[in-house]
C-alpha cells in the first residue's frame, strides 16, 4: 500500500470517527473495515486520539430505571435481593374461605355481583409519572385484564409488548398492549407459572405484531412492580 | 468515577477486566461494569442526541452490544474506555443519521452556537482535559478548525449542521474540518 493510499485511509478513518462521514460514505467505509486491517488500525488511532474529550464530558448519571431494563433485554433476572415469597396459599385460603362465606349469603347475588379481585396490579408508567397502562392478573381465572389508563404516544409500524420478569428467568411475553381501551386475554400455564416468579413487569418497543425472538429486542420503555394481592380501591 | 480516576491505567485495567469477564456471560462483572462505565456514556450520548429520552434509549441499546460483543473486545487491548465510547457515539451518530429532523437543537445549545462569539459550547469540556495531548494538539489548530472539529466530535454535527452554525459557507467548513483534522494527526503522531 502506498503513501497516497494510506493519506485518505487516514482521511476517512478521521471523519469516520468525528462523524462527519455521513451517508453512503460512511456505509462503505463501514463495509471496508469488516475487511481491511489497515483500515481498523487507523480507526484505532482516530479513536484513541479523541478520547480524552469524551471522558472531559461532565458525567450524568442514569435512572434506576435504566439499568432494570439492560437487563431485561440481555437476559439478566430482574435485580431483586431475594427472590419473593408472594403469600399465596394464604391469599388462597381467605379467598376461598371468602367466597364460601358469601356463597351462603346467596347464590345469585353472588353470580350477578361478583368481581373477583385481582390476583396482582402492576400500574406502567412514564419515568414522569404520567399513567399509561393497568395490567391486571387473575390467577383463578387464568387471565389478565389490560386498560389504558392514560395517553400511549402511538408508535408506528411498531408495537408495545408486555412482559414478565420472572426471578431467576428470561423474560416472557404476556403479548401486545393495546394503545386505548381495554382488553382480556387467557394466559398460558407458561406465562402464568411466569407471573408468580415475576416482580416486575415491563413494556418494550418491538416491530409491529411483536418481538419475534420470543425475547424483547427494542428499547425497554418502562417497568412497574407486580403488586400480590392490592387493597381494593 | 472522578475524570482523573477515569483516565488513570487503572481504570482502564478494571474496566479491560470487567469486560473480558462479560466475555465469559459473568453478568455481575456486566453489572460492574454498567455502574463504573455508564455515567461517562450518557454524557456522550446526551452530548449529541440531546434528548435525554433518546439517549436513554440509546444507553440501553449501547449497554446490550457491549453485552454481546464483549467477546470481540480481545483484539482492543489496553483501550476499553475507547472502544466503549465508541460503540456509544456510533450507535448515537446512526440515530442522528436516521432521523435527522426529528432531533433538533436543543434551544440552549442553539443560542450558544448562533452568538459568533461564543466559544463556550467547547471550551466547556475543552477546559476539563488539563494537559493532555489531545488538549496541546487542539491549541495548535486555528479558532475555526478547532470550534469545527470539537463541535463534530462532542456533538454529532454533521458538516451542514457546523455551516449553518458557524453561519460560514459549506466549502469552507469542510475544508477547516479537513485541515484542522490533519494537523491534530501529524501533532498526535508519537
Amino acid at each position: 500500500m502506498n503513501y497516497d493510499a494510506d493519506e485518505l485511509l487516514a482521511r476517512l478513518a478521521d471523519e469516520y470517527v468525528l462523524g462527519t462521514l455521513r451517508g453512503r460514505a460512511r456505509s462503505r467505509f463501514e463495509s471496508l473495515l469488516g475487511s481491511n486491517e489497515r483500515a481498523r488500525g487507523q480507526v484505532r488511532r482516530a479513536e484513541d486520539q479523541w478520547l480524552a474529550l469524551s471522558l472531559a464530558l461532565p458525567t450524568v448519571q442514569p435512572d434506576a430505571a435504566t439499568w432494570t431494563s439492560i437487563a431485561v433485554r440481555v437476559g439478566i433476572p430482574a435485580a431483586s435481593p431475594a427472590a419473593r415469597s408472594r403469600p399465596e396459599r394464604t391469599t388462597w385460603r381467605v379467598a376461598l374461605a371468602a367466597a364460601v362465606a358469601v356463597c351462603a349469603l346467596g347464590i345469585a347475588w353472588f353470580m350477578s355481583e361478583r368481581t373477583p379481585a385481582p390476583t396482582a396490579v402492576a400500574n406502567l408508567a412514564t419515568t414522569a409519572g404520567a399513567p399509561l397502562w393497568t395490567v391486571s392478573t387473575f390467577d383463578e381465572d387464568s387471565r389478565l385484564q389490560v386498560a389504558v389508563t392514560g395517553t400511549v404516544q402511538r408508535e408506528t409500524g411498531r408495537s408495545y409488548e408486555l412482559w414478565a420478569l420472572p426471578d431467576g428467568g428470561a423474560p416472557v411475553s404476556l403479548g401486545l398492549l393495546p394503545e386505548d381501551g381495554q382488553l382480556g386475554r387467557d394466559l398460558t400455564a407458561t406465562q402464568l407459572a411466569a407471573l408468580r416468579l415475576s416482580p416486575k413487569l415491563a413494556v418494550s418497543l418491538e416491530p409491529s405484531g411483536g418481538s419475534r425472538t420470543g425475547a424483547p429486542t427494542g428499547p425497554v420503555l418502562y417497568v412497574a412492580e407486580l403488586q400480590v394481592n392490592p387493597a381494593p380501591s | 468515577m472522578s475524570p482523573e480516576a477515569a483516565t488513570s491505567p487503572t481504570d482502564s485495567a478494571t474496566l479491560e477486566v470487567l469486560l473480558r469477564r462479560c466475555a465469559l456471560q459473568d453478568r455481575r462483572a456486566f453489572e460492574e461494569l454498567y455502574r463504573a462505565a455508564s455515567p461517562r456514556l450518557l454524557a456522550c450520548l446526551l452530548a449529541i442526541l440531546r434528548r435525554r429520552d433518546l439517549a436513554d434509549e440509546a444507553l440501553q441499546e449501547t449497554f446490550v452490544r457491549i453485552w454481546h460483543r464483549a467477546n470481540q473486545f480481545d483484539g482492543y487491548r489496553g483501550r476499553a474506555a475507547a472502544w466503549l465510547v465508541a460503540i456509544a457515539r456510533y450507535h448515537a451518530i446512526d440515530i442522528l443519521r436516521g432521523n435527522r429532523s426529528t432531533v433538533p437543537l436543543a434551544d440552549a445549545m442553539a443560542a450558544v452556537l448562533d452568538d459568533p462569539t461564543a466559544v463556550h459550547a467547547f471550551e466547556v469540556t475543552e477546559s476539563a482535559m488539563t494537559d493532555t495531548a489531545l488538549q496541546r494538539c487542539l491549541d495548535g489548530l486555528t479558532l475555526e478548525q478547532r470550534r469545527c472539529v470539537v463541535l463534530a466530535y462532542s456533538h454529532g454535527l454533521s458538516h451542514e449542521d457546523i455551516s449553518t452554525q458557524v453561519a460560514s459557507p459549506l466549502g469552507t467548513v469542510k475544508s477547516w474540518v479537513r485541515r484542522g483534522l490533519q494537523s491534530l494527526r501529524r501533532c498526535m503522531q508519537p
